[in-house]
Parts: C-alpha cells; sequence; structure tokens
C-alpha cells in the first residue's frame, strides 16, 4: 500500500504541487493501479532474459562537426535579463 | 607521540573533452568560452519538446582512450542512463550519463593508475579506478550582484551538452600529494591523448570525499582546479584532525571549497536525500564495440606518458628522472623533441629545458592570463573572462630554435654558462632568438691570453691578502676568479683565467 | 469554392484533380476551412487553425501552372492535400500544445521531420488537431482544449488520443492525418471513427519533433480514408533521418504491388486469449469473426494460435509508458518556454511545484505512477521486470508471424463509449488498450481498418505484420476496401 505522505514525497520528486484532497484522490487510484502492476510478480523470470532494448555498431553515430542552429532559440522564454535565462534562486 | 590515524580519500573528478568540436548529444558548437549567454544553443541541448539526443562518435571515441590509458575494461554495450533531478542549469531536469548498478554500462570501469615514487625508481602506489563514464556537462548559473542579495538566477544555457568524461577513483589516496601526483599523471595523459586541454578554465573540475579511518566521510565540491585540490584536502584533513583530536565527531556532509578564503565550508543548503530514478536512456540505442573497432582505436592512440619516458630514456639515454619531469608536462616534452631537430645533442637539451626554463617557469610562471582564474558563480561579468586557447606567455614566445642556439653557443664555447642565462632571460622576455641577442651585446668570451693579461694583473694587484692566502690554500683561487669574471662582465673564459692565476701563484711560490 | 461533396474525396483522387486543373488548392483549402468553421463548434477536432494555409495554397496554384508549362509535370505525390496533425507533433511557427496548458503558447521552431517531409510532397497544413493531453488516454477526453466528439455520434468519444486528427478527417475536414501511437492512439480514434489508422515499424519514420510521452513505445501514425492515401502517406515520410538515430531504414512501397483484390496464399493468426476473452463486446466479436469469413472468401487462411503472455501485456506497456513519462515531462519547468511565473523571489521548488501543478489530472497520474515504479528499491521490481515481460511477449509475438503473414484481433474490444463514461475509472481505462499495446511492445507494424458498422458506431479491425512488411497490412487493406466496397462508410457528410 501507498501511503498518502509516500505520495506526498513522490508529487516532491516530480515537483507537482497537490493539495491535500488531491493526495488522497490520487493515493486511492494509485494503489488500484500498482496493485495491477503487481501481476509482473507472477512472472518467473531467470537473469537469462534481457531486458529490451536497442544497440547500434560504433559507426552508426554523429560526426563530430559543430553546426549553429539558424533560429533564435529565445523566442519562447518569457523572463529575460540580456540574453540570459531568468530562473529561480536555489536554496 | 600518538600515530596520526589513516587517512582516505576518494576523488570524482570531471574532464570536458575540449578537443571535440561539437556538444555531446547536439551538434552545436562545444566551445562556449568568451562567448555572449545563450549564442550555442539549439532545440536538442535547451531541451525543446520534440527533440532526441544525436550521440557524438569522437566523444566515444575519446573517452575509450582514456579509459584505456588508466587500464579499463571497456563495457560490451556502452549504454546512457538518465539521472533525474530538478535544477534549472539542467534543461532537461535530467542528465544524461552512464550508470553500473545492473551491469557495466559504463564507457571504462575497475581501472587503476600507478604512481611513481617521487624518490625512487619504482611504482610506489596504485589507485584503482572505479568507473569512467561519459555524460553531459550543465549549463551554468549566474547571479546579479551576489547569491545573497540576488533574488534570482540567470543561465547560460552555453555550456549545457558539452560532453565530459567523469573518473571515480576507489578511495585509495592517504595523502594530499598522492592526490598531486595522481592528478599531475591524469592531465598529461589527457595532453597527450589531446582529448582536454586541463589549463582550460573549468576544463577539469573535481569533487574529492576525505575520512579518518572510523569516522565520518566528508565530500568536498567545486574544486574548480587542479592546484586546489591538494589544498582543500590539506584543509579538510586538518580540520577533521582537529575535531577529533578535541573528541568532536566529524559530520558526514557537503563542503565546499572556496578559492577566495582557502577553506572548505558547509555547503549552503542541507543537501537532501536524492532519489535519482535512473533508468536507460531510451533515445540512445546502445553502442557495441566490436573487437576491430577497439583495435582501430587502439592503433590510432597517441603514445602515452608512460611509455614517452621509456623511449626517452632509451633512445636519449636521459636519466629517467629527467625523462619523468620533461613529459610530466607534455609541452616541455615537445618542445625537448623539436629541439634536438636543430641540436642533436639529448642532454644538452634536456638540461636546459628541465634546469634553466622550468626553472624559471616554475619560479616566475609562464606570465599568460585565463589559466586557473575560477569564478564560477560569483558575478554576471565574471562570464567574459578570457578563456581562449591561445597562450600569450613565455611558452607562446619559445621555439625549439631557441633552445637549441643556446645549448649550441655554449656547448661550442662561444660563451659560458653565466653569459648563457643572461641571454635566457632576455630571450624570454622578449622572444628574441640568442643569436640576435648576442649581436647587440659584447658577450662573445674572452678566450685568448692576451685578452685577459691586463685585468688578472690588476686583480692581483688589488686583492694582495687574498693572493696571500691563496699561496698556501688553493681555494681561494676561486674568489679571485670571481673577481676577474665581474670585471670582465661574465665574459672570460673561467678555466683559461683559473690557468693563469694558477701559474702565477706557483711563481709567487717558487720565488718565496 | 468546390461542391461539398468533393471534400470527402480520397487524397490520391484530390491530387489528379489538382494536376489535370479541374480543382484548384485555393478553392479546395476555402472549402476545408469553411467547414471547419461551420462544424467544427461541435466536434472540436482542432485547436489551432493555420493561418497561412491559404497562402501556402495559393502558391501551390501557381507552381501548378508553372509545371504545366513546361513539360515535366509536378511530382508532388501529395499536391494541395489538405493535412491534419496532432498536437504533439512540431510545427515551425505553429502554436503546439499537446493539449496542455503547460505549453498553451508554446512555438516550436522547427517542423518535424515528418512534417517537413509531406509539406515537401505538396500538402498544407491545415491545423492541429485535438489530443488526450500529451497523448495520455484513449477518449480525447482529457484535454485542457475540451472534448472531440464523435462524428457519427456527437454524444460519443472519438477515441484517443490521436482524437482530434481522426474526427478531422470523419468529418471531411481534411484529408490526410498525423496521429502518434504509444499504445494505441492512432489505432484506436481510426476504429472510432470509421477511418484507417496506420502505427508503422518502430523506427520507420523518424519521431524528430514528435514530443516525448514513452519514447521505447512511441511512434507517429498515419491516418486516411484509403489504403492507397496511406501508401502515398508512408512514401513521402520514410527514409532515414540525421536527427534520429533510431531511424536508419530506407524502405518505400510498391503502390502497384498493394493493388490486388485476392489475399490468396496469405496465412492469419487469430488469438485464442482475445476471442475468450469477456472483455469483448458482443458487436465487436461478431464483426471480428465476419472479417475472419470475409478474409477467407479472398483465399486467405485464418488459425488460431495462443500468446499466454498476453496477460502481462498492459501491466509490462503502462508500467515502461509512465516510467518514461514521468522523467520525458519533467522538462516542463516554466524556464525555457511554456506556463510560467515570475521567477523573482520565488524560491525554486515552490516555483517548479506552483508551475506544474498545471498538468492535468490524468498527467499529473501518470507522472507519480512513473515516479514509483522508478524509485529507488522499486526500480528491479517494477521497470526492469517490465522490460523483461516485454521481451517475452515480443519473443512470442515474433514466434507467431514466423509462421503467419498477419495477427487479426478487433481494434478496440469496445464500441465507442459515450463521453464522461469511463474517465472517472483509470485503471478501467486502461483495459480497453489490450489489443492496441501488443504492437508498440513488439515494436512492429499494425493497422486499424475501417470493416462494419453496429447501430451507426464504427467498429474497426486490426492486422499486425512483422517489422516493416507494412506493405502486407497495406494490401490486405487494399483488398478489404475493394470486397466491402461501399458497405463501409469513412466519412460523415
Ligand atoms: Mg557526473
Ligand atoms: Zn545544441
Amino acid at each position: 500500500m501507498v501511503s498518502v505522505e509516500e505520495v506526498r514525497h513522490l508529487a516532491h520528486l516530480a515537483r507537482i504541487g497537490m493539495k491535500d484532497e488531491e493526495l488522497r484522490l490520487y493515493a486511492e487510484q494509485i494503489n488500484e493501479i500498482i496493485e495491477y502492476f503487481n501481476m509482473l510478480d507472477e512472472l518467473e523470470i531467470g537473469n537469462d532474459v534481457e531486458p529490451y532494448r536497442m544497440s547500434r555498431g560504433y559507426k552508426e553515430m554523429r560526426d563530430d562537426i559543430p553546426v549553429a542552429f539558424p533560429a533564435d532559440m529565445l523566442s519562447n522564454a518569457k523572463s529575460m535579463k540580456g540574453r540570459f535565462i531568468k530562473a529561480p534562486k536555489m536554496g | 607521540m600518538m600515530q596520526a590515524d589513516k587517512v582516505m580519500i576518494g576523488l570524482e573528478i570531471h574532464c570536458q573533452l575540449t578537443a571535440l568540436r561539437s556538444k555531446l548529444f547536439c551538434p552545436c558548437p562545444a566551445d562556449y568560452r568568451g562567448k555572449e549567454p545563450n549564442v550555442n544553443v539549439c532545440p536538442i541541448c535547451l531541451g525543446m519538446p520534440g527533440t532526441l539526443p544525436l550521440l557524438n562518435r569522437k566523444a566515444v571515441e575519446y573517452a575509450v582512450m582514456l579509459a584505456l590509458a588508466l587500464n579499463c575494461r571497456i563495457a560490451s554495450r556502452i549504454t546512457f542512463y538518465r539521472k533525474n533531478y530538478f535544477y534549472p542549469d539542467l534543461p532537461k531536469n535530467f542528465q544524461i550519463t552512464q550508470y553500473n548498478a545492473y551491469e557495466q554500462a559504463s564507457v571504462g570501469a575497475d581501472g587503476y593508475m600507478e604512481l611513481d615514487d617521487p624518490k625512487g625508481n619504482g611504482v610506489s602506489k596504485v589507485i584503482r579506478i572505479r568507473r569512467l563514464q561519459l555524460e553531459e556537462d550543465p549549463g551554468r548559473l549566474v547571479y546579479d550582484g551576489s547569491i545573497d542579495t540576488s533574488n534570482y538566477a540567470l543561465v547560460d544555457y552555453n555550456r549545457a551538452g558539452v560532453a565530459l568524461v567523469e573518473i571515480v577513483t576507489e578511495p585509495d589516496f592517504n595523502a594530499p600529494n598522492e592526490v598531486r601526483l595522481f592528478l599531475n599523471r591524469l592531465a598529461s595523459i589527457l595532453e597527450h591523448l589531446n582529448i582536454c586541454n586541463p589549463a582550460l578554465d573549468g576544463a577539469v573540475r573535481c569533487d574529492a570525499n576525505v575520512s579518518i579511518r572510523g569516522h565520518a566521510r566528508v565530500e568536498i565540491k567545486n574544486i574548480n582546479s587542479f592546484k586546489d585540490v591538494e589544498k582543500a584536502i590539506t584543509f579538510e584533513i586538518a580540520r577533521q584532525r582537529s575535531l577529533t583530536a578535541r573528541g568532536i565527531e566529524v559530520n558526514s556532509e557537503t563542503r565546499h571549497w572556496d578559492d577566495a578564503r582557502r577553506i572548505t565550508v558547509q555547503a549552503r543548503t542541507k543537501e537532501e536525500e536524492e532519489d535519482y530514478r535512473y533508468f536507460p536512456e531510451p533515445d540512445i540505442p546502445s553502442v557495441i564495440l566490436s573487437s576491430e573497432d577497439l583495435e582501430v582505436i587502439k592503433a590510432s592512440m597517441p603514445e602515452l606518458p608512460h611509455a614517452r619516458v621509456e623511449r626517452f630514456v632509451r633512445a636519449y639515454a636521459l636519466t629517467r628522472d629527467t625523462a619523468r619531469i620533461l613529459v610530466g608536462e607534455k609541452y616541455l616534452a615537445d618542445l625537448f623533441e623539436a629541439s634536438l631537430k636543430y641540436y642533436d645533442n639529448a642532454r644538452s637539451i634536456a638540461n636546459w629545458i628541465v634546469t634553466d626554463l622550468k626553472g624559471y617557469l616554475d619560479r616566475y610562471g609562464d606570465g599568460s592570463n585565463g589559466s586557473n582564474n575560477s569564478s564560477s558563480s560569483s558575478s554576471s561579468k565574471s562570464d567574459s573572462n578570457d578563456n581562449s586557447n591561445v597562450n600569450t606567455g613565455i611558452l607562446a614566445r619559445i621555439t625549439p630554435k631557441h633552445i637549441a642556439e643556446l645549448a649550441v653557443l655554449v656547448d661550442s664555447g662561444k660563451i659560458n654558462r653565466t653569459v648563457a642565462k643572461q641571454i635566457m632571460q632576455k630571450m624570454l622576455s622578449t622572444g628574441m632568438l640568442p643569436s640576435a641577442i648576442i649581436q647587440g651585446m659584447n658577450v662573445d668570451m674572452l678566450s685568448k691570453k692576451d685578452e685577459l693579461e691586463g685585468i688578472v694583473d690588476r686583480v692581483m694587484d688589488e686583492e694582495r691578502k687574498a693572493v696571500m692566502d691563496a699561496i698556501s690554500n688553493e681555494k681561494i683561487l676561486n674568489y679571485l676568479l670571481g673577481k676577474v669574471m665581474k670585471y670582465t662582465n661574465g665574459r672570460a673564459d673561467p678555466k683559461l683565467v683559473l690557468s693563469m692565476l694558477k701559474e702565477r701563484i706557483v711563481d709567487l711560490r717558487s720565488s718565496q | 469554392m468546390v461542391r461539398s461533396s468533393r471534400l470527402a474525396l480520397n487524397a490520391y483522387e484530390l491530387v489528379e484533380e489538382v494536376k489535370s486543373g479541374s480543382i484548384s488548392v485555393e478553392d479546395y483549402i476555402a472549402s476545408i476551412l469553411e467547414r471547419i468553421e461551420s462544424i467544427d463548434k461541435r466536434i472540436n477536432a482542432y485547436i489551432t487553425i493555420n493561418h497561412h494555409a491559404l497562402d501556402e495554397a495559393r502558391i501551390m496554384d501557381k507552381m501548378v501552372k508553372s509545371s504545366s508549362s513546361n513539360s515535366n509535370g509536378y511530382r508532388s505525390t501529395l499536391l494541395g492535400v489538405p493535412l491534419a496533425v496532432k498536437d504533439n507533433i512540431s510545427t515551425e511557427g505553429i502554436r503546439t500544445t499537446c493539449s496542455s496548458r503547460m505549453l498553451e503558447d508554446y512555438v516550436p521552431v522547427y517542423d518535424a521531420t515528418v512534417v517537413k517531409r509531406l509539406k515537401g510532397a505538396g500538402a498544407i497544413v491545415i491545423g492541429k488537431t485535438n489530443m488526450d493531453e500529451f497523448g495520455m488516454g484513449s477518449t480525447t477526453e482529457f484535454s485542457a482544449f475540451g472534448v472531440t466528439h464523435n462524428p457519427w455520434d456527437e454524444e460519443r468519444v472519438a477515441g484517443g488520443s490521436s482524437g482530434g486528427s481522426a474526427a478531422s478527417l470523419a468529418s471531411c475536414m481534411a484529408s490526410i492525418a498525423l496521429g502518434s501511437d504509444t499504445g494505441g492512439s492512432v489505432r484506436c480514434p481510426a476504429s472510432f471513427c470509421s477511418i484507417y489508422g496506420l502505427k508503422p515499424t518502430y523506427g520507420l519514420l523518424s519521431r524528430y519533433g514528435l514530443i516525448s510521452y514513452a519514447n521505447s513505445l512511441e511512434c507517429i501514425g498515419l491516418m486516411a480514408r484509403s489504403a492507397v492515401d496511406l501508401a502515398l502517406m508512408l512514401n513521402a515520410v520514410v527514409g532515414s533521418d540525421m536527427q534520429n538515430d533510431h531511424t536508419s531504414i530506407d524502405s518505400s512501397i510498391d503502390i502497384k504491388s498493394i493493388n490486388s483484390t485476392s489475399l490468396k496464399g496469405m496465412r492469419f493468426a487469430i488469438v485464442r486469449e482475445i476471442i475468450e476473452s469477456d472483455a469483448i463486446d458482443e458487436p465487436v466479436r461478431d464483426s471480428m469473426l465476419d472479417a475472419i469469413a470475409s478474409v477467407e472468401q479472398l483465399d486467405a487462411v485464418v488459425e488460431e494460435v495462443s500468446l499466454p503472455s498476453l496477460r502481462y501485456a498492459l501491466a509490462s506497456y503502462y508500467t515502461i509508458a509512465m516510467a518514461e513519462a514521468s522523467s520525458n515531462l519533467a522538462r516542463y519547468d516554466g524556464i525555457r518556454y511554456g506556463y510560467t511565473l515570475q521567477p523573482d523571489g520565488v524560491a525554486w521548488n515552490e516555483f517548479y511545484s506552483t508551475i506544474r501543478s498545471n498538468f492535468g489530472s490524468e498527467v499529473k497520474r501518470r507522472i507519480i505512477l512513473g515516479t514509483y515504479v522508478l524509485s529507488s528499491g522499486y526500480y528491479g521490481r517494477y521497470y526492469m521486470k517490465a522490460q523483461k515481460a516485454r521481451a517475452i511477449i515480443r519473443d512470442e509475438i515474433m514466434h507467431v508471424l514466423r509462421s503467419y503473414n498477419a495477427i487479426i484481433t478487433p481494434t478496440m474490444p469496445v464500441l465507442p463509449p459515450r463521453i464522461g463514461e469511463r474517465i472517472s475509472d483509470p485503471l478501467r481505462l486502461y483495459t480497453i488498450d489490450i489489443c492496441t499495446v501488443i504492437a508498440n511492445l513488439a515494436g512492429i507494424p499494425a493497422l486499424s481498418i475501417p470493416y462494419s458498422m453496429h447501430n451507426g458506431l464504427p467498429i474497426g479491425i486490426q492486422f499486425m505484420a512483422k517489422h516493416l512488411d507494412e506493405a502486407l497490412l497495406l494490401r490486405i487493406a487494399y483488398a478489404l476496401e475493394y470486397a466491402r466496397g461501399s458497405r463501409v462508410k469513412r466519412c460523415v457528410l
């Protein structure tokens, strides 16, 4: 069971502000879904099963050639100071 | 006295692959130093929606070279992971890096570096390398005024996405000087592989963990130059020793190196226990290096410092000590080999470089600007530091020809070492060739008897007391020689003068 | 203006008329825009209309005229075709919201590769279509811009998450459309709206410009009202792309090869666990049995197989999708683009948490779940296990596809639900993806074909083939389209 407090911690890790009643509702729904995911526990999977993933050879990568991007990249930033983008202060 | 408790130190070093021209996952130019904020950016390195990382093959190649140079095992599948955490300098709010919890994903692992015994010829210590991984640099935060007075941060993403190699050692160091030896050797390897210029501001950053056996471990972050690492660790050991001596427990904490005050200080905010939620980066297929690929990379690797030392000993009959000093700083070794093309006398050239040139540089520095001016987050103005790769100091002025000419002038007997040192001073400050300097000054050696008779006679007259002493004590001759040299501005051939003085003393003795 | 019946033309027919000069692109696009103006208030397929569409149409007309005067003719295979683009596919200069408040005013500085290629073939972007926020949903009800209504029954959902794209085709507000498919998001609305929806082989189409939800599963998908239109679209967008490391496949389709009315020599598999599942509604089961009879009549062989690990497909799929999503969506922090606050004097955690509370409820739920399955101590139990389960399911599918040309299932186990009927129960909503997630887990191509109607509601049948066998799927579609003739309507006019 995932407690409301654990959901609060998850919401903090994901930086999503949530009110108490939201946390309670999510805790309920999330438990139901996690219960469903727990069916994966039934699967007896040995170490010989490789998790699914893609791979490629050494040559199939980008060459080290610099290319400047042509467009103005700051057109979507709303808080600027000169060419700096403003952000909240840490701490 | 009580035996001091054993100190254990581990390092985590980030080296930018400054030889790369583009970033790790996008084609933006990687050279961000001295640029206007947010000009080297594109949708990929700004984490714009819908973009995908495009891995730079050369970055993988360089990381593999370094891993081989550090005797690491190379991963059979080089895999990238996401490290998830929120920070304004991190455009995607995750860093693409590598992670070895489930398998060896990182380019290299389980390597080692041998440290030479500074006194002897053998290996004094082996430092184990836990892992070597490729990852992206975050952007840079700066503040209007200072971090304390500003109520927002300013972000420059030019650095975001620049390729870093992270090297993590086991806690195998027991003293700060071992750390220095390790870092010097690492710098030399980086320079020889020509993948990172450690002299560039912020190109190499180091974190250290320091503990006294049986006590808590302290992380020191933010050490922005190799030079400061030894100082920071020395300070931290003293701080921890003084705590334990007074019976106070060391706190397990993160501290920062304050390079202005030369102390470590507790981190401003208590860094919370992070849960990075690592998982394999789904947008970057694992890289599989075939054995042929590895052979090609190995074959393309430049000569490593260790091999170069051995070659210098073998081919040029240098002492291992001299060879190590030369190779320890790649430009000295390069200067040495290039000078040999003009004058094929290895010992003489090596002597000028190791004793005279390096001695001068160690005392007065190179005189160039830009290196090790770490000022990471003090003010937005710090951004315009001259970080260009061009050396403006002495080293930019001294060519192999300079060294070769100087050595030839002395070895051919044209000038003596005293004059040669004067010439070197002038050569270092002006960049003029020794042959040109000589023309402008009266430096040719006085090596004919008749040129010197008058001066020797004059000294004999002025220094009667010393002359009388010299009859019974030959050592006094050196004093008289010094006087002659002084009157000739060092131009006299000392051997000749000494024999002339001896002749006269012998005459006096026999006439007594 | 063109007659309204002509808005139902297939793209390949329209291109012929444009090239012959009997329809001007400007007239056609103007008529499409007019239709949107008059009916989209009810359907809500579009979030943003491209205000340059008419200008672009005029340029096309000029190109047609100048090229007919020289002998080459104009090669563009989609000349003048109105294209609807799902709003999670980047369009340079046109706002791209993902149906989220977080991106309500975000304007990309680049075109997705697929958009660029379709434009290059002559297609004209009409607008950006509604969807479940960031693709998370199967009904297009989770949108910050309101629900999309099913043109066949406006009380019902259009399916999702590419609901706007499907509805725009079914109501003649575009001729072809782009969607994206992570677990069925192209095929589900295609089925509910009676059009074709193709999820290509993973890696066949560039994902550059597709705003990530679950990277290892998702593809850009193609939607159209005829099999030939799908083939034209596919040929216009395939090919390796320097912007996407996963796309290194160059493979186009010989249109003549799909043009066969027989399925002789083909072997199809039906899956026992799906046929016997009580999650399949009766009308859907009936339709599938009818489809089996149809392909047998066209001389294909149909046999039953078993996929024992199918039981784990949804848990595996949702675990992987949510984990990847929780990380992909971390970048929406209000600093470089999107919804924001003034940062002055705001503490950083509060800044992030406040801004990110503007995600919709389903997105929040999936981010929290994704954060949970990746958090320390749980990785091995959930994410790693899910990827291993995925590998097992993939192997089972590949095994079947070694003996059979395709697997037949219903696309959706249910008829289009009424609006509001299912959203309050997330888990129940997830289960309707059971037939579609298989193809995403295995990376294989899958096509939903409009097959029949039940009480005026569309039912689609899904065919899945081996990697890169898109041509086979289109051939099946063509044969069924020919055989079923006018019994299957593909748009409401
Ligand atoms: Mg690191
Ligand atoms: Zn970039």
